[in-house]
């Protein structure tokens, strides 16, 4: 016998066994248990374990940045921040670093804006590298990375806000519309007397496909 | 006493209350509330009344298809599930633990009783004005996409099988399609998803005796972040023009960085 042929015979022998195997299984769990459940056995017939749901292959796992690259190619970490009751959203105070709203979308999710913030300078700290999206222009590539998946984003707007009207932008906060990312940070008129920057710089990124 | 130290005791006896209010509820405290398992029983056969039992007691009799039966104060661990109609007795053992849903329903394929599928119900948080949706395939039909508003949000859904996102609270018309074309097995349908909730939707019943229909389930779930920023104070020094440079007079004034240069 040569070896491919002994190869053959046990996988068959293999298959055979499965097969009897399900068959039993089939047997256990189909007509012949409702049969015996209809004799009076049901009663004393112990309960089988019902089946687990599982997530469809389809289903997307969603997770939250970790890190931004902005289009120079500097890399931020972002921490998780929420908006304070004042209404204000909490921002790191370490200018290297970004925060992720935790209200808006994650990375995975069909919809709505991936809101991150990030100080263009501080007293302390002086120019911080989100500095970089006052003079961003349309076609900028930006990417994200989560724990397990990443995405990329071309940047599609680039928009100078009344600090007082970023409220009203609806493609900025708005758990609705088409995934984006959307970058946040101060700029424009600089005036101390008047609460210091007077816009917020608004980089508006659309995905452009996995990493 | 100052004004932040105030605060800081008036927070500390607010939370001893709250503390006091949750044990003396709660029989067993905090501990034992965060572990309570939520179970819920759905009837997911159509024109079928069905009793059901727990561990050999009566729980409900009667339920018609489409009803929600819970939340049943389960403890966690094993317990014995049984469904009876006049037609056939449905026995299974559930492990119970969090918030499920044990669901009666017909398998892909023509079978003499139905089968029991049970769905754990994801009731982490949700960002602001979200809510999650998850559809269930507990039809007889193959595996199936669902549509909202007529954008494909899940595909290739099997019997037995689900898939869950995060979208914005609104109400969707949501239809249930063969995966690879078809008309639509059943919808659409209009669907409201509410912020600060789980919809779950599970299609149930067979196209072939036009028992094709959903069973709808709203449960709380937490929500994060908080509200909508109303504004977002990045910067503080005025150290960067409006066109993205460096404001180089304001940077050789600036105390602490002259400091710095001047090491």
């Amino acid at each position: 016998m040569r070896p491919s042929h002994v190869v053959a015979a046990v996988l068959a022998a293999a298959l055979l066994g499965a097969c009897s195997v399900s068959g039993a299984g089939t047997s256990a769990t189909g007509h012949e248990a409702v049969q015996s459940s209809e004799t009076g056995v049901d009663a004393g017939e112990p309960a089988r374990p019902a089946a687990v749901a599982t997530a469809a292959a389809s289903q997307e796992r969603t997770e939250r940045p970790v890190s931004v690259t902005l289009p120079s190619g500097r890399v931020l970490p972002v921490d998780v921040v929420r908006t304070l009751p004042g209404g204000a959203l909490a921002i790191p105070r370490d200018i290297h670093r970004a925060g992720w709203w935790a209200g808006s979308s994650r990375l995975g999710d069909p919809f709505g804006s991936i809101v991150l913030a990030a100080h263009v300078d501080s007293f302390t700290q002086g120019v911080g590298p989100a500095a970089e999206l006052l003079s961003t222009r349309p076609g900028a590539r930006v990417h994200l990375a989560a724990r397990h998946r990443t995405q990329s984003y071309r940047v599609t707007s680039v928009r100078v806000v009344p600090r007082a009207d970023l409220r009203r932008e609806e493609v900025v906060f708005s758990a609705a519309g088409a995934r984006r990312l959307v970058l946040v940070t101060c700029g424009g008129a600089y005036d101390a007397s008047r609460g210091g920057y007077q816009d917020n710089v608004v980089v508006v990124a659309r995905p452009t496909g996995h990493s | 006493m100052s004004v932040p130290q105030a605060r800081r005791a008036l927070s500390l006896v607010l939370l001893s209350a709250l503390v006091t209010l949750f044990t003396t509820l709660l029989p067993g405290g905090v501990a034992t509330a965060r572990q309570a398992a939520s179970t819920y029983v759905v009837q997911g056969v159509p024109d079928t009344r069905v009793d059901v039992s727990v561990d050999g007691n009566a729980v409900r009799s009667g339920v018609a298809a489409k009803q929600v039966v819970g939340p049943l104060g389960l403890s966690p661990g094993h317990h014995t599930v049984s469904f009876s109609s006049p037609d056939w007795k449905v026995t299974t053992s559930v492990t119970v633990h969090g918030s499920q849903d044990v669901v009666l329903h017909w398998p892909a394929d023509a079978a003499d009783k139905p089968v029991v599928t049970v769905f754990t119900n994801d009731v982490s948080a949700v960002g602001s004005a979200k809510g999650r949706l998850t559809v269930a395939h507990t039809a007889v039909v193959p595996p199936a996409d669902i549509t909202a508003d007529g954008k494909t949000l899940f595909t290739n859904i099997a019997n037995g099988e689900f898939v869950s996102a995060v979208v914005p609270a609104a109400t969707y018309q949501v239809a249930v399609i063969p995966t690879g074309g078809g008309n639509p097995l059943l919808g659409p349908l209009p669907l409201p998803v509410q912020a600060g909730a789980l919809t779950r939707v599970f299609a149930i019943g067979a196209p072939r005796n036009g028992s094709m229909d959903a069973v709808v389930q709203v449960l709380p779930v937490p929500t994060t972040g908080g509200a909508a920023p109303a504004s977002v104070h990045t910067g503080s020094a005025g150290l960067v023009n409006p066109d993205g440079s460096v404001d180089t007079a304001r940077l050789t004034t600036w105390p602490v960085l002259t400091a710095l240069l001047g090491h």
